[in-house]
């Protein structure tokens, strides 16, 4: 379905309103973060929700049930908890479809690179994004560059949450 | 350590190359803005500048990923190209004198240096900025493609050289040209870089070995010797008959284990493939114009693939990668034999694999590639290829020449491309 199918948004419009209503009607009730947004979160690498919206999703079990829901619909590849943690320093999670690692840089230690191969490239969706869910439940997003050839490459520091999720081998990652 | 300052020209100015250093080989080379994380949209572009086969840095200083560190933004094009090149150069010499370099142009594969757009705009930018920049403008040269003949023959005191090779590029920023390609050092563990053992130590561990078990007869010893030599199919013939000898079962049993006990440890086998396309096959012929894209499996755009060129490397030093490329452009065995079958260059720990077609890949046509890797190179008929290069890999026949090998202490992988 393309990005601003005009169906889509009409049905997500039609969400919200819905959750409004509810809200209105329920006296004292705090507002919930609306559907439209958690789905623009995740499938708009461009939309970006507000410190506000994550203090609501952070709060709000159904809403971030909601999220999960979302993510881990149909993505390019899922990557579970991995049993341990590497010994080499070195990251590699390595499923079917996606090989993701995480390198130090020589030239700035204080810097990693998130790398990203995927297989099958001809046939499917490149992924736009990654989720990763931290062992306490809070997800990080992180925008993938244009893939060359079937690799991408992010440079991120080192003490960056995302690259820290990515790190501990709890974390659960989706690529979409 | 070298005291050479170089700076890319562009037309807001120049951007000067900070710093170049070496990265892990298995990320991308990338250009950052001044230290940051910040990796710049030309960063593809370098990466392919850098690492082989294409790359020419590669080539020159035997290490495939590196990070530049540059003061601001420069664009997606490719007159980056010279200045990179000289400050990669530099970095590898020793100078004790001090040169501003200030250079604009594209370096091909053959390092000639192609023309690029607006260099004018980028000489004024300069010009406008010169001052500003601090430099003894007496050790300072600004470097151009040959085609500028318009250029000012001196901008601000510093002379403008028109330049049509790296090679002459180097020699005027004081430079001296690289005499010969390094092997690349990547990939091998620390504790492998260590001490090896001679050959002839474990030659001599091996008869000593060989006498110890086998007192009667030298079996041991000569198949050691023909497998040290390469002679494979002699050493499997030469197996095969004392197989139906007394005890000659055992024996040739105990040495394939042995054999498998000795030979390198598997590691890991790198293999990256990349196809050349082009819109039309008249492109084909300009090769710095061909679009380079990682191979897969299956091709399924539209454009003409002119070549691929597909790598193979080994982590573990001391073990031998070799194979052959067939193809296949009416599918894979549909004919008698394959059209091409290619050794690929040797490399050290490594090949490489270069196929530009003649008949160029249409609909349904078909490479494979089966690598080989053992303790030797193999010498002499090979005439297990005739299966590997052919047969569908999950097929019996495939499956057979590959035990064979497996047997001999050799391990196969194959890589299957086609176009859709």
């Amino acid at each position: 379905m393309a990005a601003n199918d005009p169906v889509r948004n009409l049905a997500l419009a039609a969400l919200d309103a819905d959750e409004m209503l509810r809200d209105l009607l329920v006296p004292g009730a705090d507002v919930r973060l609306s559907f439209s947004e958690l789905y623009r979160y995740v499938n708009d690498p461009a939309f970006e929700l507000s410190p506000a919206a994550q203090d609501k999703l952070s709060a709000d079990p159904a809403a971030a049930a909601d999220l999960e829901r979302l993510i881990a619909a149909r993505p390019f590849a899922y990557m579970p908890r991995q049993a341990a943690a590497s010994t080499s320093g070195a990251v590699r999670r390595e499923v079917e479809r996606a090989v993701l690692t995480l390198t130090p840089s020589r030239a700035t230690p204080a810097q990693v690179y998130l790398g990203v191969e995927i297989v099958d490239l001809e046939n499917a969706d490149v992924p736009t994004h990654l989720f990763v869910r931290s062992p306490s439940g809070a997800w990080l997003r992180q925008a993938l560059p244009a893939f060359s050839g079937n690799r991408a490459q992010v440079l991120l520091e080192a003490n960056s949450a995302i690259a820290n999720a990515l790190s501990t081998p709890e974390s659960e990652v989706y690529l979409r | 350590m070298s005291q050479v300052a170089v700076h890319i020209l562009t037309t807001e100015g120049p951007v000067a190359i900070q710093r170049i250093t070496e990265e892990d080989p298995g990320v991308s080379s990338v250009i950052c803005l001044d230290g940051l994380a910040q990796v710049l949209p030309a960063s593809p572009a370098y990466d392919a500048f850098v690492r082989r086969p294409i790359g020419v840095i590669e080539r020159t200083t035997g290490h495939g990923a590196y990070r530049m560190d540059v003061s601001a933004r420069i664009d997606e094009g490719r007159s980056w190209q010279l200045a990179a090149y000289i400050a990669h150069i530099a970095q590898q010499q020793e100078t004790s004198e001090e040169v501003t370099v200030f250079a604009t142009g594209e370096v091909d594969s053959e390092l000639k240096v192609r023309p690029v757009e607006r260099v004018s705009l980028k000489l004024e930018a300069l010009a406008r900025q010169l001052d500003a920049l601090g430099f003894n403008t007496e050790k300072a040269i600004i470097l151009v493609p040959e085609n500028e003949r318009d250029a000012p023959s001196q901008i601000g005191g510093v002379p403008v050289r028109r330049v049509s090779t790296a090679s002459e590029a180097l020699a005027l920023a004081g430079l001296a040209a690289p005499t010969s390609m390094k092997v690349p050092s990547g990939n091998i563990p620390e504790r492998e870089s260590g001490r090896r053992v001679p050959s002839w130590a474990i030659l001599a561990g091996v008869v000593l070995v060989a006498a110890a078990f086998f007192w009667i007869g030298g079996d041991f010893a000569r198949w050691s010797s023909l497998a040290e030599q390469g002679r494979i199919l002699d050493l499997e013939q030469d197996m095969a008959a004392v197989e139906d000898t007394f005890l000659g079962g055992w024996r040739a049993a105990t040495y394939r284990k042995w054999r498998n006990v000795t030979k390198p440890r598997i590691g890991r086998l790198d293999i990256d493939g990349s196809t050349l396309l082009a819109e039309d096959a008249a492109a084909c012929a300009d090769k710095t114009a061909l679009e380079k894209r990682r191979m897969t499996q299956v091709y399924t755009g539209t454009a003409v693939v002119c070549s691929v060129e597909i790598r193979a490397v080994s982590d573990v030093r001391g073990r031998v990668v070799i194979g052959r490329l067939a193809y296949w452009p009416n599918g894979l065995g549909n004919e008698d034999r394959a059209t091409r079958v290619m050794r690929g260059s040797h490399e050290n720990s490594g090949r490489t694999w270069t196929l530009e077609f003649a008949q160029l890949p249409e609909a349904g046509a078909a490479l494979r590639l089966v690598i080989i890797s053992g303790a030797v190179d193999i010498n002499g008929s090979q005439p297990w290829y005739q299966d590997l290069l052919s047969a569908h890999i999950n097929s019996a026949a495939f499956a057979a020449a590959r035990d064979r090998l497996q047997r001999l202490g050799f391990d196969t992988h194959a890589l299957d491309w086609r176009r859709k």
